[in-house]
């Protein structure tokens, strides 16, 4: 086993150079975070604070399709299931305000754990791959966005809930804009570091070969499926867990939080990051959303179009994300150039 | 978020007001308010994009004719009007989003518009606390009793009451609510039914549908099978369209009724809102001075034959309200504004109006058919009528 890991390192070098600049680069950025409400006004930092958790959100997407190569088009479920769970806990049960965001918190996570458990179980294990996988969790998006709209005495319909406590726990209220943002930093920090020293070790290097082949994984002795599935889920849950805190951040639900929209904007977050890289993908958003600011305040009929225009782009001309695609330009630049004179 | 911009506000309207006090016995009330703090801020928010795109650039329309009117005949107490401008998308996602970047970064005196009811809820939610002025310009609910929420559109009982009362006696005893699935038609249903068992009449059903639904079948399906004397239709927006085309071809003989028709639809389809009746505090047909220079004076700014419409109207009044109370109060300090909102009477297109104790304008109701010029031809004028929320005076 031990040489097979070590094998395995040496066979991928590009993951264990790779692994030190992206550290540097997720300290470094984290370090910015917590020094920006210093600087911000508490109304930009409501803001910040939403696009931390949408982060969180772009990582949880990285975990399984950056990893595994698997693009799920359904993420906005997961995270849409936690957010909603939340607002139902919070809204339609009369819980003790000290223990209520603790349980929506459980509620949402759970709720999306559950389903993907379920749904990741029947696809993974029955051999779903590659566009088969994104196609069925495209469809997973939809039925749960028609659920969200249609069951409105549950989810408020196309309104929505409105009345989302903020997160409380232990007794301690997260409420003000610093308060709210350092407690969205703090989840994106957990999540962060908790991916990295996960995925930069042995899983890492078990779901990097079965990204190169998943057969040669399987005939290793590594029950794929199981790595899989069990991936899959972690990811849904933290999307759920970036959701349910999402929702006590802005005191609401709606529709748009688990359509298909979010789900194509969340895979566009990771590939302007970068797509395998986990920071990238915190950074990637950041960068959309400010885009998204620039651009929707000149036509909000604009966004939708530059976005579907630039997922085009990825599909056809940089499927492995913004980053590896310069990254390639620049090198092949550089070799062009050496090989010149 | 809030505290911050709130104490900072606070502060400036603090010293606003000394230098008011200080200044008042040698300069006298407009020089000061024209010194004090420069141009006074308006935030617009309303739907834009999305379902209510039909209604929301006209209100929008009517909100700039008003302030363009106010700002060339020297501005609010010698102040002019700024205006911020945001889409709420008709979601409450929007509205939210929007309000709170309309009270912490715009730091808006006060919030004009928005039409879809979700939308008054989510903007509320922000509004409220913050202690800010919301006005709300479209008919709804009701049911609303907040100190900083005002609204100059119909409620229940300026605009359904009076219908049933003449619908039961000319159409019949019954009638099956269709509406979009949300917080103006299911509450407004409730409203229809207390009315119609009022005048001895029965709601037969009701059915709620999803924005965006293609196909009213199966629900007409059910209204066949309940045959009222005749249809009450509250969906929202271009689904309205939807459903009113589907509605002909099904081939309903029963009469329609819609309190949400008016010029905006009856202009771009006068083959579907022929014959159906509407409610409404203001149609275009209106035959008073005010609603001919009204009228005059939109069309010279935006194009004649341009529908306008009981929304855009109330947008009108909404501005014009607001710098009455605030050259009454001397200030725009939301507190002092809201208390003379309560005083200050507006001579608009409509007539007469005012607010009541409740915050709710009195305004008219007007029982109207629509003729195939896309025109509404009044059946019955009800004249002005006031606002009631039970339990609610402010």
């Amino acid at each position: 086993m031990k040489a097979a890991i070590s094998q395995g390192r040496s066979a991928t070098p590009a993951t264990r150079r790779g692994l030190r600049p992206t550290t540097l680069v997720a300290i470094a950025t984290l370090v910015v975070l917590a020094a920006l409400p210093l600087f911000a006004k508490s109304y930009a930092l409501t803001s910040y604070r939403d696009v931390l958790l949408l982060a969180v959100f772009a990582l949880s997407l990285d975990i399984f399709w950056g990893r595994t190569g698997i693009l799920s088009f359904g993420h906005a479920t997961f995270f849409g299931l936690g957010a909603y769970g939340m607002a139902v806990v919070a809204i339609h049960f009369e819980i003790d305000p000290a223990w209520v965001s603790l349980a929506g918190l459980l509620f949402g996570v759970g709720l999306a754990a559950a389903v993907a458990t379920l749904v990741g179980y029947f696809i993974l294990y029955g051999g779903v791959r590659g566009a088969y996988f994104t196609i069925v969790t495209l469809a997973l998006t939809l039925i749960a966005h028609h659920v969200a709209v249609g069951w409105s005495d549950v989810t408020g319909g196309d309104s929505g809930l409105i009345g989302v406590p903020p997160i409380t726990l232990f007794g301690y209220a997260f409420i003000g804009s610093t308060e709210s943002y350092y407690l969205a930093l703090a989840v994106l920090t957990v999540a962060l570091f908790g991916s990295m020293r996960l995925l930069h070790g042995r899983l890492g290097l078990v779901l990097a070969a079965i990204r190169d082949s998943e057969t040669k994984a399987r005939t290793l002795g590594y029950r794929t499926d199981r790595t899989l599935l069990l991936t899959f889920v972690a990811s849904a849950s933290l999307a759920a867990l970036a959701g349910a805190v999402y929702a006590a951040g802005t005191g609401f639900v709606a529709p748009d939080f688990i359509a298909l929209l979010l789900s194509t904007e969340v895979i566009i977050w990771v590939a302007v990051g970068g797509s395998g890289t986990l920071i990238g993908p915190v950074i990637g958003t950041a960068i959309v959303w400010k885009l998204q600011q620039e651009i929707s305040s000149i036509s909000i009929a604009a966004w939708p179009i530059a976005l579907g225009s630039f997922f085009i782009l990825l599909v056809l001309v940089f499927p492995q994300g913004l980053p590896a695609y310069l990254l390639k330009k620049v090198r092949a630049l550089r070799s062009g150039k050496g090989a010149a004179p | 978020m809030i505290k911050k911009t709130l104490t900072r506000r606070q502060t400036l309207g603090t010293i606003g007001l000394g230098a008011t006090a200080a200044a008042t016995a040698t300069l006298g009330m407009p020089a000061v308010l024209r010194a004090s703090n420069g141009p006074i801020k308006l935030g617009f928010l309303s739907g834009l994009t999305g379902l209510e795109t039909i209604l929301g650039e006209t209100q929008l329309n009517c909100f700039k004719l008003a302030v363009s009117e106010i700002n060339d005949a020297g501005g609010i107490a010698g102040r002019q009007i700024d205006f911020v401008v945001e889409d709420d998308q008709t979601t409450t996602r929007g509205a939210i989003e929007k309000a709170r970047k309309l009270i912490a970064e715009d730091e808006v005196d006060a919030t004009i518009g928005l039409i879809a009811s979700l939308t008054h809820v989510a903007a509320r939610s922000v509004t409220t606390p913050a202690k800010k002025l919301l006005i709300y310009t479209t008919y709804y609910e009701g049911e609303v009793c907040e100190r900083y929420f005002f609204s100059t559109g119909q409620i229940p009982n300026q605009q359904i009451v009076p219908s049933v009362d003449w619908l039961t006696a000319n159409e019949g005893k019954t009638t099956y609510v269709i509406g979009s699935d949300y917080v103006w038609p299911r509450k407004s249903a409730e409203a229809v039914k207390a009315a119609m068992e009022a005048k001895g009449g029965a709601l037969l059903g009701e059915d709620f549908v999803p924005f965006g639904t293609q196909d009213f079948g199966p629900v007409f399906d059910r209204v066949k099978a309940a045959d009222p004397d005749f249809v009450w239709v509250m969906v929202a927006g271009s689904d309205l369209i939807t459903c009113l085309k589907q509605y002909q071809s099904f081939g309903f003989k029963q009469q329609l009724f819609s309190n949400g028709l008016d010029e905006l639809f009856s202009f771009a389809h006068p083959e579907l809102t022929a014959g159906t009746i509407s409610n409404q505090a203001y149609f275009m047909n209106l035959d008073t001075g005010k609603n001919r220079a009204f009228k005059k004076a939109y069309g010279e700014m935006f194009g004649a034959d341009k529908p306008i419409n009981a929304i855009g109207e109330a947008a009108y009044d909404a501005v014009h309200l607001y710098k009455l109370a605030v050259e009454k109060a001397g200030t725009t300090e939301t507190e002092a504004v809201i208390d003379a909102l309560g005083e200050v009477e507006f001579d608009a297109p409509q007539g007469k109006v005012g607010f009541a104790a409740n915050n709710v304008m009195r305004s008219n109701s007007i029982l109207a058919r629509g003729n195939d010029k896309g025109h509404w031809d009044t059946i019955d004028n009800f004249g002005q009528i006031d606002p009631l929320v039970p339990g609610c005076s402010l």
